[in-house]
């Protein structure tokens, strides 16, 4: 993220804090909330936004040891965004409900009526109505937290595999098994689902 | 099967389209929501603090473990060339034979 030359860098810091200043944090807190922000929001239901990029900079504070300073510190801190998003899911899909094996007859309508349009350009619009983020939401319910957070930033926001990666920190390897899958998944519940439609 | 594909890529825009309207929001973390964030990280204190408690066990050894290492190399080295000594014999003596090791020590 870039800064005025005036400014502290990341990595003074990082070091203030390294150090024992505990105030000198609120410089990156301000620095990054919106960065971080703008992740969550992706991730997250609107109602929990604010908890878990509180959580990201608390757990943010607590790895700045561990913190290369070679790297750069918005990417390492997405890294930390992304897991906590897969934790808020884990934790989520422990107390929930058993869902609904098949879409709601309002959206499947929707979704037929949609198909049925030729244009690219109209299937992009329809991503912007309230029916388009139920039916994404209602799909990525039926996924593990881990295999949403992967579909979400391979297939979703177009991220590479080897970028997924280092997000999620795992291997590339991994992430190609659990992205493979979790489009598996979505094309049985969404594909199969209006196919099988009578 | 082209259609198939055909319909999931439709599927797959239609669903980008809706993942990415969802940062559109402009929810940015109000002052009190920054507020909030510092008084945890004050409630967790300071890092050099953190840094002066003793180190624990667990990092201790992995970092003596160096230094056992080479001590155990330059012991095989000494026994190697100077042979065994009475220390050694009683070592095997007790590995093979228990109970004449007990025996023999309270005879000497």
């Amino acid at each position: 993220m870039p800064h005025k030359s005036a400014e502290p860098t990341d990595a003074d810091v990082v070091r203030r804090v390294l150090a024992g200043d505990v105030n000198a944090f609120e410089i990156l807190v301000a620095r990054y909330q919106a960065y971080i922000f703008s992740i969550v929001r992706k991730h997250v239901p609107m109602e929990n936004v604010e908890a878990v990029a509180h959580d990201i900079f608390v757990r943010a504070y607590r790895s700045l040891p561990k913190y290369q300073q070679k790297s750069v510190f918005s990417k390492w801190l997405a890294g930390i965004s992304v897991r906590a998003c897969a934790d808020f899911w884990r934790k989520r899909y422990r107390r929930r409900e058993i869902p609904m094996s098949r879409l709601p007859d309002n959206y499947r309508e929707w979704l037929e009526n949609v198909l049925a349009d030729e244009s690219t350009e109209d299937f992009r619009k329809a991503g912007q109505r309230q029916e388009a983020k139920q039916i994404l939401d209602w799909a990525l319910g039926r996924l593990s937290a881990q295999e949403r957070m992967v579909l979400e930033l391979v297939y979703l926001e177009g991220y590479s595999t080897i970028e997924a990666a280092r997000l999620m920190g795992c291997s590339a390897a991994n992430i190609k098994i659990r992205a493979f899958r979790a489009r598996k998944k979505i094309k049985k519940l969404l594909v199969n689902q209006e196919a099988s439609n009578p | 099967m082209n259609t198939f594909k055909n319909k999931f890529d439709r599927f797959k825009t239609m669903l980008s389209a809706a993942h990415q309207s969802k940062a559109e929001n402009t929810e940015q973390g109000s002052p009190q929501w920054r507020d909030a964030v510092m008084r945890s990280i004050r409630k967790i204190g300071p890092h050099a603090a953190h840094m002066d408690r003793p180190v624990g066990f667990l990092q201790l050894s992995w970092r003596l473990a160096p230094i056992a290492l080479l001590l155990m190399i330059i012991l095989s080295i000494y026994i190697i060339q100077t042979g065994s000594t009475i220390n050694n014999q009683m070592a095997t003596m007790t590995v093979s034979e228990p109970t004449s090791a007990y025996l023999a020590y309270f005879a000497f």
